[in-house]
C-alpha cells in the first residue's frame, strides 16, 4: 500500500510527463498493491506476485472493486444533485483545508509534501504522521510550512503525533475562521463520501467515493473508502456530505483501493493534546514510546495463547495468530526440480510507516517445507542450507542511516523433541533505542528426505517481546508424524 | 705450467658465468686486452684491479687506479684494497667474482631426485583426475534441479580453463626465467594443491556442522588454508625462480601473513563499514545422522541470545 504523500522521493512515471522536478513518493508498506507481494523472495524459487493462484486472487478482487464502483455509475448515471453536493461540500470545506509541506530546512524548497486540515479556530491543523515523519526524525534537517488555499504561506509547528495511527498535529499562528467539525455518528457502509487534498501538487481538488467500512486484516482500525486517493492527498480530510470529518486520507493501493484513519483517532489526539499541551523538542524518544507500545500489543494480542498450527507431512507449520494475520500457501514441484516445495507465509497489516525505508512493528511467518526422493542427504541438507542462510538486501544508505550491525547465536535446539539448527539474529535501530529488528530461522534435523525451513521475521519490536515471540514460536515447532 | 687456481665470474644469482684459470701470480683484471682476464663491464677500468696469493692461502687484490674501486662482502664499502678467502666475493664494477685454488673440497655428489613421477605423464593423470573429482564433488552438492549442462559440466570446463590460463602463466614464467617451461610438474602442483583447497573447504564445513566446534577447530581450518596456498605458491616459484630456496619460503610466508593481517584488520580501523546486511552464524546444515552435538533447550537457547542486545549496542 502506498502512502500518498508527495514527495522528492522516487519518480513516477505517469507524473514525470507533466512534473518533470517533481516526483512522487512510492513508499510502500508492508501490504502492497496485490493481495500480498513479498519483496524479499521468500525460496528463490517462486515469487509470489506471479503465482497463479495470486493472480486469480487479484483478479477476484479487481473484479469485485470494478463492481463496487461502477455499480453506482450504472444505476445513477448522471446525478445532478450529487455534482451539487460535491460542489457545496467543496465550497464549504476548501478553506479548511491546506497543502503541507516538508521543506528543507533555509530553502524555500519542498522536499515533500501532502495535505492537512484545521480542526479547531485556535489554528490546529490535523495531517497524516508520514507527512511530517522527515521533520520528526530530522528536525535539524527539515521544517514544516503550510500553503492556503488562497495562496497564503506560513511556518508550522508541530505539536503531538500519533504514529500508530498515522496522524499529526500541527499549528498555525494566529485565530482560523473555518474549520472541520467532527462527525458524531459512526457512518455505514455504502454511504457517499468526499475526499480532499492536493494531488500531485496540482492544487486542491475533491474526488467523491464509497464507505466501505473498516478493512480487513489491518492490525488498527482503517476505513477502506474507494476512491481515487492519489500522492499529495495524504492527511486530507473525508467528509460526508454535510461536511463533517469521518476519515483522513492515508494511503492507497491503486485502482481505487484507499485507506482512511478514522477521525475517531484524531479527535483523542486533539483531546490527548488540550489535556497536556507540552510541545516536545524532540520526537524521537515520542516515536520510540510510542512504537514500543505498539510492539507490547501487537505481541500480546499474538502471543496470548499457544500459536495455531497446521500440520504437513508430520510437521506442524505455524500459522495466523490473529485473525488480523492472513496466510497464503504455495507449491512448486518443477518437473526438473529434483525435490518438491510446499511454502507457507503468513503476514499481515501490523506494520507502521516511521520514516523513509523504515517500516516498523510486522510480524512475518515464513516456512518451507522441502520433500525428496531423488536427493542424497548432503546435497538435501546443502539444498536446506540456501533457504537457511537466505539474507534479504535493504539499500545500503538506509542500512547505514537506522540500523547496527546484526549479531547472531545458533544451536542444535530441542523443538518438543524433534531436533533443529535455529539462529536467532538482532539488530538495533540506531535512532530509536530500545527496539530491534529480530530474525529467527530453524531447520529441522530429524530425516534424510524432508525437513521444514521455518523463519519467523520481527521488525521493530521490543526485546522482550521479541523473545515472548520467539519462545512462542519455537515452542509450535514440532513432529506430528 | 702448472694450474693454480680458479677466478670464478658470478651472474647476478652468484652462480657461476664464467671460469678463468691462473697458472701464475699476479692475475690482472680490467677492460684493456692487457689484462690477463678481460671483463666488458664498462664500470670497469681499463686496467682496475690486480690479485697476488697471500702465505697463508687467501688473495691480495690490490686496486689499480679507477673510479669505482673494489667492494667486498665485509660490507666496508669501497675500498681500493683487500683480503678475501675462498668463498668470499668481490666486486669490482658490476662484475662479481671469487677465487678458488685448484684443491678446494667441492661437495657431495647428490642422488637424483626420487620425486621424478611428478613430472611425468602419469603425475599429471593423476593430478587432472584428482583435481577433477573434488570439483566434481563441490558441484554435485549444487546439483538439485535436473540442469546438468549448466551445474555440473559448464563449471568443470570453466575450471579447466582456469587451471589452463594458471598453468599457462607460470610455464611462461618459468621458460622466461630459468629456461624451462616445467609444464607438467606445474600442472600437477596446481591441482593437487586445488583439490587439497577445495576438499578441505567440504571437509571443514562438515566437521563444523557435526561439532558446533571449538575455537581451536576453527583456528587450525583458518590456518590451514593460507598454508596450502602458501605451498602451492612455493612449489611453483621453486620451480622457475633459481634464488634460494629459503629466501622464497621466507618471502613467501610473510606475503601470505601480511595479506592475512591486512583482509583481517578491524574495519573500524581503516574507516570501512562493516556489512550491516551480514547475519554471522553457522550455516551449513548436513545430513542429521552427522550431528555429534547434543540439543539444548529452547530456554536455553533464548538464555544464549541475552549477550546480542549489549553486542548491537556497541
Amino acid at each position: 500500500m502506498r502512502k500518498v504523500t508527495f514527495s522528492a522521493g522516487s519518480v513516477a512515471s505517469t507524473n514525470a510527463v507533466f512534473f518533470p522536478a517533481g516526483k512522487t513518493d512510492n513508499r510502500q508498506r508492508g501490504y502492497n498493491g496485490v493481495p500480498f507481494r513479498y519483496s524479499g523472495n521468500a525460496t528463490g524459487q517462486f515469487y509470489y506476485g506471479g503465482n497463479l493462484k495470486t493472480v486469480f486472487v487479484v483478479r477476484i478482487w479487481q473484479a469485485v472493486l470494478l463492481l463496487v464502483c461502477f455499480a453506482p455509475v450504472a444505476a445513477y448515471p448522471v446525478s445532478s444533485d450529487l455534482d451539487g453536493r460535491a460542489q457545496v461540500v467543496f465550497a464549504a470545506a476548501k478553506n479548511s483545508v491546506v497543502q503541507i509541506r516538508t521543506l528543507l530546512k533555509g530553502s524555500q524548497s519542498q522536499n515533500s509534501i501532502g495535505s492537512g486540515f484545521y480542526v479547531s479556530d485556535d489554528g490546529l491543523i490535523v495531517t497524516n504522521y508520514h507527512v511530517v515523519s522527515s521533520h520528526a526524525l530530522e528536525p535539524k534537517t527539515y521544517e514544516m510550512g503550510y500553503v492556503a488555499s488562497n495562496g497564503e504561506r506560513g511556518a508550522l509547528t508541530l505539536l503531538a503525533i500519533d504514529v500508530l495511527h498515522d496522524l499529526a498535529l500541527l499549528q498555525r499562528k494566529g485565530s482560523q475562521l473555518t474549520y472541520l467539525r467532527f462527525h458524531a455518528n459512526p457512518v455505514v457502509k455504502g454511504e457517499k463520501l468526499f475526499s480532499m487534498g492536493n494531488p500531485n501538487d496540482l492544487g486542491l481538488v475533491i474526488v467523491e467515493g464509497v464507505n466501505n467500512g473498516l478493512s480487513d486484516h489491518s492490525f488498527y482500525d482503517t476505513i477502506h473508502f474507494t476512491g481515487a486517493i492519489n500522492p499529495g492527498m495524504s492527511g486530507g480530510p473525508v467528509v460526508t456530505k454535510s461536511g463533517e470529518l469521518v476519515g483522513i486520507n492515508d494511503a492507497t493501493m491503486g485502482e481505487s483501493r484507499g485507506f482512511l484513519v478514522p477521525a475517531q483517532f484524531a479527535r483523542d489526539l486533539l483531546v490527548r493534546w488540550r489535556a497536556a499541551p507540552v510541545v516536545a523538542a524532540e520526537f524521537q524518544p515520542e516515536i520510540t514510546r510510542q512504537l514500543k507500545q505498539h510492539s507490547s500489543a501487537l505481541v500480546e494480542r499474538l502471543a496470548r495463547k499457544p500459536l495455531p498450527v497446521q500440520s504437513d507431512a508430520g510437521y506442524a507449520v505455524p500459522d495466523a495468530a490473529d485473525p488480523y494475520m492472513r496466510c497464503w500457501a504455495n507449491e512448486s514441484n518443477d518437473a526438473k526440480l529434483f525435490y518438491s516445495l510446499r511454502s507457507y507465509y503468513c503476514s499481515g497489516r501490523s506494520d507502521l510507516y516511521v520514516g523513509q525505508g523504515i517500516n516498523m512493528g510486522s510480524v512475518r511467518f515464513e516456512s518451507n517445507l522441502y520433500q525428496s526422493d531423488k536427493l542424497d542427504s548432503f546435497r538435501f541438507g546443502k539444498l536446506l542450507e540456501k533457504d537457511y542462510s537466505r539474507q534479504e538486501e535493504t539499500s545500503a544508505d538506509i542500512l547505514r542511516k537506522h540500523f547496527s550491525k546484526y549479531a547472531c547465536t545458533d544451536a542444535i535446539v530441542d523443538l518438543n523433541g524433534m531436533q533443529g539448527k535455529a539462529a536467532l539474529c538482532l539488530r538495533a535501530y540506531r535512532k530509536l533505542p530500545g527496539l530491534y529488528d529480530i530474525k529467527l530461522k530453524v531447520v529441522t534435523l530429524r530425516a534424510d528426505k524432508h525437513a521444514l525451513v521455518s523463519k519467523l521475521n520481527l521488525s521493530g519490536v521490543a526485546y522482550e517481546d521479541g523473545m515472548r515471540m520467539v519462545r512462542l514460536y519455537l515452542g509450535a515447532l514440532k513432529w506430528n508424524g | 705450467m702448472e694450474r693454480l687456481a680458479w677466478i670464478e665470474i658470478l651472474d647476478r644469482h652468484g652462480d657461476v658465468a664464467t671460469r678463468h684459470p691462473v697458472h701464475a701470480w699476479p692475475v690482472k683484471l680490467g677492460r684493456a686486452y692487457t689484462s690477463d682476464i678481460v671483463l666488458d663491464d664498462p664500470y670497469i677500468a681499463a686496467n682496475h684491479l690486480e690479485i697476488n696469493s697471500t702465505a697463508d692461502g687467501r688473495y691480495q687484490l690490490n686496486g689499480l687506479g679507477s673510479i669505482n674501486g673494489l667492494i667486498t662482502n665485509d660490507l666496508r664499502g669501497k675500498q681500493t684494497e683487500a683480503i678475501i678467502s675462498t668463498n668470499d666475493v668481490a666486486r669490482i664494477g658490476r662484475t662479481q667474482f671469487r677465487i678458488r685454488p685448484v684443491d678446494y673440497a667441492v661437495s657431495e655428489e647428490k642422488p637424483l631426485p626420487s620425486k621424478v613421477w611428478l613430472r611425468n605423464w602419469q603425475g599429471l593423470f593423476v593430478g587432472i583426475v584428482v583435481l577433477q573429482l573434488s570439483e566434481l564433488l563441490h558441484l554435485w552438492m549444487e546439483y538439485v534441479n535436473d540442469d546438468i549442462y549448466n551445474i555440473l559440466l559448464n563449471p568443470m570446463l570453466f575450471g579447466i580453463l582456469l587451471l589452463s590460463l594458471w598453468v599457462g602463466a607460470w610455464t611462461l614464467i618459468g621458460r622466461v626465467q630459468s629456461g624451462h617451461a616445467n609444464f607438467i610438474a606445474h600442472a600437477v602442483i596446481a591441482s593437487l594443491g586445488i583439490s587439497l583447497l577445495l576438499l578441505l573447504d567440504a571437509v571443514r564445513d562438515y566437521v563444523f556442522f557435526a561439532l558446533n566446534p571449538h575455537e581451536i577447530i576453527h583456528a587450525v581450518f583458518y590456518v590451514a588454508f593460507p598454508l596450502i596456498i602458501g605451498a602451492l605458491l612455493y612449489r611453483h616459484i621453486c620451480l622457475v625462480s633459481r634464488a634460494n630456496r629459503r629466501r622464497i619460503g621466507t618471502t613467501l610466508a610473510l606475503l601470505i601473513a601480511g595479506f592475512v593481517g591486512v583482509i583481517n584488520v578491524p574495519n573500524k580501523w581503516i574507516g570501512k563499514d562493516d556489512d550491516l546486511a551480514d547475519m554471522q552464524y553457522s550455516r551449513t546444515i548436513g545430513p542429521p545422522s552427522m550431528l555429534l552435538t547434543h540439543k539444548i533447550s529452547v530456554e536455553e537457547f533464548i538464555a544464549g541470545a541475552g549477550t546480542l542486545k549489549s553486542e548491537v549496542e556497541e
